[in-house]
């Protein structure tokens, strides 16, 4: 039993001891194996992490150079062009050139001056050679080198020279649109115009973030088209120049959309040299000033009492007498001393007939539906120089008659413009834009402020001052105008001053299916030969109008036409002038 | 078999090192092509810039009232010189 178990425990000894070997044996080939595989697998995963890298950096695109490119493009477009409806460059930078030297680099100083005052012979001579022979080691020669100039110079290879980049903001047309694009100061920030508001939409602040050159800065497009805001500006230098007035002002909008095409406020000023701009009489008279427009009113007062009810084409106005209010007395500039009709005092722009109708429908109505014009009101546009009309502190009867015809209430032009037009497009008020603005935008704009009928009564009035009443000489055959002509006598510190006037034609064209109003503005135009001593708007903003119609319209693709035959008003009216 | 991998791993080091060094130059030398096309392009830009300034200069409608004012024999168009096509039929 003890041998058997020794036996067995040797045999199992034995068979341990050989057992032991061959499993060491085996462990050590299995931890081999094991410590290889490790090994082998790390080494792959080191060439697939290598792999790996190796297909990223050839598929990923290259952040750093595109990082430089951005900065470039950023630096290159800091501000957006400007461009009219048709595509023309209003407003653009181009980079420009400086040329600066380092004297104590040059061998000879003398002969670089030489060859400078060569390439450049605006250059002072004296000046060049004290600052080449300064022995400092930085000073300018030139600013705003063209392009072709930069190369020639660099072509030189004179050592010591060298260009700085830099940007300047250039305006191809000059003092054309001056009012409309503005100026930008010397950091390149908008100071006026619809520079200032391109930085107030957000320009600025994406500048200097920095902008990736992927989003290009896209172009600021106008409603303005500059062949009829030239013909506009011209015919207003001529006008200012002709009846040697103080001031000249004009504005074209279309009725349809409230696109301003034109805008134009003599003196002006040109846009590349800024400081021009901010001297006191070169304000934008269109939107950042306010007048009393006089009897141009006369189409609002003559629209409120007809879209009332308060008057209709059989109304009369008792035109015999002046109205005499306490100390105030109100009279007529072509006094006809008998009883108007409705349309008549719209023709002979009688001020009694006005106010009688402004009477009859009331203080509280009057101011609203003047409110509902928007006259009332500050007018938001794009441009920043937008003036607050003068409203009366108490709002009389007095001053409800005054209103009538023009007085007591200062608006801008620009509103009187946009009233207007709501008052001839079928009644609807549109925000005038300076900005373009596509038809289909512009047809679900605006509100409904009068009745369709009013709209066709004052188109038919404007029509007939034109072709029997004070504005005869605004007539362009073939553009069917209308228009009613205003001439107030200027308030100069609080007193009317005779022989002073303030003229003004508010148009509209073509009065069957009306697209664009005019507006001119004359400060005091002086008598002439041709305008047989007369100072008054008949005479001179009427026909101004007209010549700067008779030159845009066909530019504005109207096609001429006849008149259409009469239909709209009772034959009695018609007859009765 | 160890040996074939052996000789398999070291061909795979010597062609992949040698593809990594070709792919780095190459792409060292297209990136310096790119930065070059880059600086080309933003340059014709600003050359475009400016010929497009310098081209709405010469075509001002200020300019060019004033050139046919003194070279050209034209004079304001009237309206009833201005016909429809449609209206032409009769010619």
């Amino acid at each position: 039993m003890r041998r058997k178990s020794k036996s067995a425990s040797s045999r199992y000894q034995g068979s341990l001891g050989l057992g032991e070997e061959s499993l060491n044996k085996g462990r050590a080939a299995v931890a081999g194996k094991g410590r290889l595989f490790v090994i082998m697998s790390v080494f792959v995963l080191c060439y697939a992490v290598v792999g790996f890298r190796l297909i990223s950096l050839v598929n990923m695109p290259n952040n750093f150079e595109n990082k430089v490119a951005g900065i470039h493009d950023a630096l290159f477009a800091s501000r957006p062009d400007i461009i009219d409806r048709n595509g023309a460059i209003l407003a653009t930078d181009i980079q420009t050139f400086s040329l600066f030297a380092n004297p104590r680099q040059m061998l000879d100083p003398e002969g670089v001056a030489d060859h400078l005052l060569q390439l450049m012979p605006t250059l002072d001579e004296v000046v060049l050679h004290r600052d080449l022979s300064s022995g400092r080691a930085f000073v300018f020669i030139k600013r705003e080198l063209a392009p072709v100039q930069k190369a020639r110079i660099h072509a030189l290879g004179i050592p010591g020279l060298g260009f700085l980049s830099e940007n300047r903001r250039v305006y191809p047309a000059g003092s054309t649109a001056s009012h409309i694009l503005g100026v930008v100061g010397v950091d390149h920030d908008g100071l006026s115009g619809i520079e200032k508001h391109i930085d107030e939409q957000g320009g600025r602040a994406l500048r200097s973030f920095g902008v990736s050159h992927k989003s290009k800065l896209v172009s600021v497009k106008l409603a303005l088209d500059l062949r009829v805001q030239h013909s506009l500006r011209d015919e207003l230098v001529l006008a200012l120049n002709l009846y040697g007035a103080k001031a000249a002002a004009g504005i074209i909008l279309d009725v349809r959309t409230g696109e301003i095409l034109a805008m134009s406020s003599l003196p002006d000023f040109d846009p590349n040299n800024a400081s021009q701009a901010f001297q006191s009489d070169r304000f934008n008279r269109i939107s950042g000033g306010v007048f009393e427009m006089g009897s141009t009113f006369k189409i609002f007062t003559a629209a409120m009492a007809f879209d009332f009810g308060v008057a209709d084409w059989e109304s009369r106005y008792d035109a015999r007498e002046p109205i005499r209010v306490s100390s105030f007395q109100i009279t007529d500039f072509h006094p006809q001393r008998r009883i108007l009709s409705f349309p008549e005092v719209f023709l002979h722009s009688s001020n009694i007939g006005a106010a009688r109708m402004a009477l009859e429908v009331g203080v509280e109505r009057h101011r609203d539906f003047l409110s509902r014009l928007g006259l009332l009101d500050k007018l938001v546009t794009e441009l920043p120089e937008s003036e607050k009309p003068l409203i009366p502190r108490r709002w009389t009867d007095l001053s409800t008659m005054t209103i009538s015809f023009g007085h007591g209430l200062s608006v801008t032009p620009l509103q009187m413009v946009s009233a207007v037009a709501a008052l001839v497009n079928g009644g609807r008020l549109i925000p005038p834009t300076f900005l373009k603005r596509n038809s289909a935008l512009s047809s679900g704009l605006g509100v409904q402020v009068v009745a369709p009928e009013t709209s066709e009564m004052i188109r038919y009035l404007l029509r007939l001052n034109v072709r029997e009443g004070t504005a005869r000489k605004a007539e362009v055959s073939g553009y069917l105008v209308g228009g009613k002509t205003g001439s107030a006598e200027k308030n100069i510190n609080a007193v009317y001053v005779e022989g002073k006037l303030r003229t003004s034609f508010i148009g509209v064209f073509p009065m069957d299916d009306p697209a664009y109003v005019i507006l001119t503005m004359l400060d005091e135009p002086q008598a002439l030969e041709e305008t047989r001593g007369y100072i008054t708007a008949g005479w001179n903003a009427a026909p101004l109008a007209g010549r700067i119609i008779r030159r845009v319209a066909p530019m504005l693709s109207l096609m001429p036409r006849d008149e259409p035959p009469e239909s709209r008003v009772p034959e009695s009216v018609v007859i009765s002038f | 078999m160890f040996r074939v991998m052996n000789c398999f791993a070291v061909l795979t080091i010597i062609f992949s090192s040698f593809f990594l060094y070709h792919i780095k130059s190459e792409a060292r030398r297209d990136a310096a092509l790119l930065v070059t096309l880059r600086e080309d392009i933003r340059k014709e830009q600003e050359m475009i810039n400016v010929l497009k300034a310098e081209w709405s200069h010469l075509d001002q409608p200020r300019r060019l009232q004033d050139l046919a004012g003194r070279y050209l024999d034209l004079r304001l168009l009237d309206a009833h010189q201005i016909i429809a096509l449609k209206d032409l039929n009769e010619f």
